[in-house]
């Protein structure tokens, strides 16, 4: 992510402050190399003298693989306390390794050990505890800060108009708009310097994130206030977790605080990792939250976490050497991932249930170059994409793997093209996907719909031949989908349940294609990087009407906020659809009473600007008279 | 006297012979000026007709031609439109230019008719979508309020 | 209203200026020509020569008969408007990037661009009935400008000029004593021309940052607020319509091949009381330097980056239409 070299830097959104606390300022670290060695373990199990050497044993085997001689022979100590009835260990220990890089390496790969349940380790440098020195011994009371409701951050999705929010950015300025296509958007909130770079929401849109130099920052509620502030130097890249729980920052300094998992709700770090690898995101999470997991840097498995205890599943990575990409079902704890083709054996796709590790699908492939995973975002179906090339490595094609995750023994289609690929998208809330294959710069468009799979051969429902489109966007409510080239800004707005095209449009040099969370808006923009001038946004109807379209200078980010997730049931949006006629009926006049209101406030600016206007000349006129009989 | 009477009547008889010979070519001139006339006109008739046959010939050929024309550009105008609509004009081949003309015009008109009839109804789906979504965000509210309650 | 497209110009059209009577208007040009055209029937009166290099302001005594210009040769000229004969000269150190008659044409301002360690200077000068008289030496020299001044006009009670420059403020200096008496942040960009109303009562600034604005000349409080989707480089306001238009567009290396279907060199009417859009006209190839209503608002000319002058009369359906 780049930063943006037009925005001055101002941090003191980040800093300035009202509630608190500037712990975490990094101390430099004591040049003592001695102490540098030595590691405290927290969180260890209380025994008494009876299980004190099985204990011991047990801290020894694995603090051993850590020391270059691969044992430990270091100073150990584990203080007792005399204070119950017979002496007993505290739960805490302190270890020599045999240099700083052993401890370091000891820190890292215990941290969050579990032992069993009870016990996940706590670890700790002991030069750590300078800084923890440093805090005076006696307790100061905090001012009790009188409780301050956060109020629910999905007040905004409450309007009573139903309508969608998105966020701008242009120049130093960032701006939070309501929009509804009747009306010219409505600023709900702005600010400059909002960012040093980005602006981000979350994924059911409660929190709005800003880029500090030190940090993150995240806002929310009707007026924008600061939630929380994630102090993390020279932070470069965000993920939030699927439910908002967790956050992830990373500052790609390959320090030990290069990546860090934030807790969202209680606004404190929960762990930290070191990487050397440039990969974003750094760790994919399940869509529950439960687990985040990441392929380890030297490609020999997948390191699965639980949260929020951090503590590395089983204690173990899953060992599968050479995997090269994996991803998480959007419904399920399920890991779908791939692994190259190695000597004799061939590639393979595994489906794996977490946490129990079970292989519920399998699937060798033979010949490929690469592979890509893509879900259904429902996790009905997962398509893998292999790049494949043919016995003699002379020419390549493209096979797709299906695979119907939902039903019984897991099925899996395949789908042959022989020709380049060069976009794939399922259909969301929906059986179909579509497919861009053939030669640029006319490719053509195939959409596929899985329930009609005939003894597992798919055939196209249409077939739209020769369109410049590079890109699919399909609506997120599903049936409809943008045909986009990004090169020409050529768009086509295309109904995939009728095969009817219901508008075409353009937008010369557009950079994004951005559908409204509800399916009822599309916007484009042209970033200002690719062109200055053509710098701005289009908000389209979904069926290609222009709604809006504003030039604006400097335009960097357009992004519909996200709307909480639906809470009702199938049964219920059943319901509504069926009762739609009460609600038009109800909605129709207030949208009438809209629009008069809007063309009467227009008669009445109107109005008063003539007024105003007549003043100014009828002082116009009395000067012009006066100064010419002068 | 007899001798000057003689040659008199001689000269007056050659002078008659001679006048009725130049009537005689008088004559004939005239015959043939009538008869070349006759010819003349015959010619510029025959000509005229030729000419005129040609025009005909010519404005037929025109005619057959700009009709081909137009026959052939109906028919692809036909194909155009029944590779747009995917529905079939039946075969061309066997009609007339005015058959054609009709057909092409009753289709323009239909599709016309179903370009107003799908803006309608594209219409009425965007405005039908936006009162689902409005409904189902009004019937949602409740249970956001109720989410962060707990 | 087909526009008469005049074609005398081989570079940018600069500044353009018609006369009090209408009949006449003046062009400058980078290519160091200033042509006089009838309006009528757009033929050419002629043209005056001498000036080496752009010339980047051309202005009109209201008697038609002299015409002064400023140019990059770091001269202002008078010249002979029937005879096309140069009258005068005055020499400066660098380009002369404006100039503009007081009202009686007795005096006249000019401003100076900065050049090494020149700053931007506005010089006063006195203009003689009788050349014989005129002196090349200014009345009085406001220097030390911050900024580049673009324009230079004289204010409505005539004895103070107005500026505007490329850090968006608008200047009012008493041309006597040479004391800034105003100074106002009109616009977050350069703003690259002002204009007065042909009644003086008002200004129309031209910025840079996508607006255009009127001002009470006499307060230099704004009144109104023109936004348009593009830099504007010049604007003017309809002395009888409640009309004003907007020109301008992207700088040459900024524009794309299809600026110019994207109607960025479009001109673009706005209701002058509304502050709303009500049509555009298409015509140039290149972004629009300045623009200009005729003194009777009969029409308007344009003149552009693409060297053409481009003259407008309204014809008898928008004097329907609009009056």
């Amino acid at each position: 992510m780049a930063t943006d070299d037009d925005i001055v830097v101002d941090w003191r959104d980040f800093l300035s402050d009202d509630d608190d606390d500037d712990d975490d300022i990094d101390l430099p670290a004591s040049l003592d190399d001695g102490q540098n060695s030595v590691i405290v373990i927290d969180n260890l199990p209380v025994v008494t003298k009876a299980k004190y050497d099985k204990l011991v044993q047990i801290v020894h085997k694995l603090v051993a693989q850590y020391n270059p001689s691969k044992t430990f022979s270091g100073e150990f100590m584990m203080p007792l306390s005399n204070s119950g009835a017979e002496p007993q260990t505290q739960g805490f220990a302190f270890l020599e390794m045999e240099s700083p890089e052993a401890a370091a390496s000891a820190v890292e790969k215990l941290a969050n050990y579990q032992l069993d349940k009870a016990h996940v380790f706590r670890v700790n440098h002991l030069r750590d505890f300078e800084k923890y020195a440093a805090i005076p011994e006696t307790y100061h009371k905090p001012d009790m800060q009188p409780y301050k409701s956060r109020g629910n951050l999905n007040e905004w999705a409450l309007d009573n108009r139903a309508r969608d929010q998105f966020l701008l950015r242009a120049g130093d300025n960032t701006q939070v708009f309501w929009y509804d296509p009747k009306l010219s958007p409505v600023v709900a909130y702005e600010k400059k310097l909002w960012t040093e770079s980005y602006a981000f929401w979350s994924p059911s849109g409660s929190y709005l994130g800003t880029f500090h130099r030190q940090g993150i920052a995240l806002w929310g509620g009707e007026n924008f206030e600061r939630i929380w502030r994630l102090q993390h130097t020279g932070v470069s890249n965000i993920d939030f977790s699927p439910c908002e729980n967790y956050l992830i920052t990373t500052n790609r300094q390959q320090g030990e605080d290069c990546i860090i998992v934030w807790d969202l709700r209680t606004g404190r770090k929960l762990r930290s990792f070191p990487s050397t690898a440039d990969v974003w995101p750094a760790f994919q999470w399940s869509h529950d939250d439960k687990f985040f997991a990441r392929i380890r840097e030297d490609a020999s498995g997948i390191s699965v976490y639980a949260a929020p205890g951090m503590n590395l599943l089983d204690n173990k990575s899953i060992k599968l050497q050479g995997v090269r990409d994996f991803a998480w079902s959007p419904s399920d704890n399920l890991l779908a991932y791939w692994i190259p083709e190695v000597n004799e054996s061939p590639a393979r796709v595994t489906l794996l249930r977490i946490p129990e590790k079970v292989e519920v699908a399998k699937k060798n492939l033979f010949n490929v170059n690469d592979c890509a995973i893509y879900w259904h975002p429902n996790g009905t179906y997962l398509s893998v994409k292999a790049d494949r090339h043919t016995k003699t490595k002379k020419s390549s094609f493209t096979n797709f793997e299906l695979f119907r995750v939902k039903e019984k023994n897991i099925p899996v289609d395949l789908l042959e093209f022989k020709e380049k690929v060069t976009a794939f998208a399922w259909e969301p809330c929906g059986t179909r996907f579509a497919v861009v294959h053939g030669d640029a710069p006319r490719p053509d468009i195939s959409f596929y719909d899985m329930s009609l799979a005939k003894q597992s051969r798919l055939e196209p429902v249409v077939t739209l031949p020769k369109r410049a489109t590079t890109s699919l966007f399909w609506s997120p409510k599903g049936h409809f989908c943008v045909l986009a080239g990004m090169q020409s800004g050529v768009l086509e707005f295309y109904n995939v349940d009728e095969q009817l095209t219901l508008g075409e449009g353009e937008h010369f040099m557009c950079t994004n294609v951005e559908w409204d969370p509800s399916g009822r808006y599309v916007a484009t923009f042209v970033n200002h990087r690719r062109n200055p001038s053509e710098s701005g946004y289009i908000i389209w109807s979904w069926t290609g009407q222009i709604r809006e379209k504003a030039m604006l200078e400097k335009l960097s980010q357009f992004i519909w906020r996200p709307h909480p997730k639906s809470l009702l049931s199938p049964e219920q949006v059943a319901d509504i659809e069926k009762n739609l006629k009460k609600y038009m009926a109800k909605y129709e006049p207030e949208d009438m009473a809209l629009l008069t209101q809007q063309d009467d406030e227009l008669l009445q600016t109107r109005e008063r600007k003539r007024g105003e206007w007549k003043a100014f000349r009828d002082n116009v006129k009395e000067w012009l008279d006066r100064t010419r009989r002068k | 006297s007899e001798h000057t009477n003689l040659l008199a009547r001689k000269s007056l008889i050659e002078q008659r012979k001679q006048n009725a010979e130049l009537e005689a070519q008088e004559h004939d001139r005239q015959v043939q000026e009538i008869r070349d006339a006759a010819d003349r006109d015959r010619q510029a008739a025959e000509a005229e007709r030729l000419a005129a046959e040609a025009k005909v010939r010519e404005d037929d050929r025109i005619a057959r031609d700009k009709e081909a024309r137009e026959l052939n550009q109906l028919k692809e105008a036909a194909i155009e439109l029944e590779r747009k609509t995917g529905r079939k004009l039946g075969n061309m081949d066997a009609m007339s230019l005015e058959e054609r003309k009709k057909l092409i015009e009753r289709e323009y008109a239909a599709i016309a008719q179903e370009k107003k009839s799908t803006d309608h109804r594209i219409t009425t789906l965007a405005k039908k979508m936006d009162y689902l979504v409005r409904a189902l965000r009004e019937n949602e509210r409740p249970f956001i309020v109720e989410s962060y309650q707990k | 209203m087909r526009p008469l497209a005049l074609k005398g110009h081989e570079r940018a059209i600069t500044c353009l200026k018609y006369n009090y009577d209408g009949d006449l208007l003046f062009t400058s040009a980078k290519d160091g020509w200033v042509c006089a055209w009838h309006t009528h029937n757009g033929e050419r009166l002629g043209t005056y020569d001498g000036h080496k290099g752009a010339i980047w302001s051309v202005d009109v005594t209201a008697n038609s008969k002299r015409l002064l210009t400023g140019a990059a040769d770091r001269t202002a000229r008078l010249w002979d408007v029937e005879t096309g004969r140069e009258l005068f000269q005055w020499e400066h150190n660098t380009t002369v990037r404006s100039v503009g008659l007081a009202g009686g044409d007795e005096r006249f301002a000019a401003v100076t661009d900065a050049e090494m360690k020149l700053a931007p200077t506005i010089c006063i000068y006195e203009l003689k009935r009788d050349l014989s008289e005129q002196s090349s030496k200014p009345l009085r020299i406001i220097g030390d400008q911050p900024s580049r001044v673009n324009i230079v006009v004289w204010g409505p009670d005539n004895d103070h000029v107005i500026t505007c420059s490329d850090d968006g403020m608008l200047s009012v200096y008493d041309a006597e004593s040479g004391k800034k008496t105003q100074s106002v942040q009109a616009h977050d960009r350069a703003v690259n021309k002002i204009q007065l109303s042909y009644d003086k009562s008002m200004l129309l600034s031209a910025s840079t940052d996508y607006t255009a604005k009127l001002w009470d000349a006499r307060s230099m409080k704004v009144i109104k607020t023109y936004k348009a989707e593009q830099p504007i480089n010049s604007a003017s306001i309809s002395p009888i319509a409640e009309h004003v238009i907007l020109g301008g567009g992207q700088d040459a290396q900024g524009v794309t091949t299809t600026a110019a279907q994207q109607g960025k060199f479009d001109i673009h009417f706005y209701h002058s009381i509304y502050e709303e859009e009500i049509g555009t006209l298409k015509g140039h190839f290149g972004p629009i330097h300045t623009l200009a209503f005729a003194p009777d608002g009969s029409g308007f000319a344009s003149g552009s980056e693409d060297g053409f002058v481009r003259l407008h009369h309204f014809d008898a359906s928008y004097f329907a239409q609009k009056l």
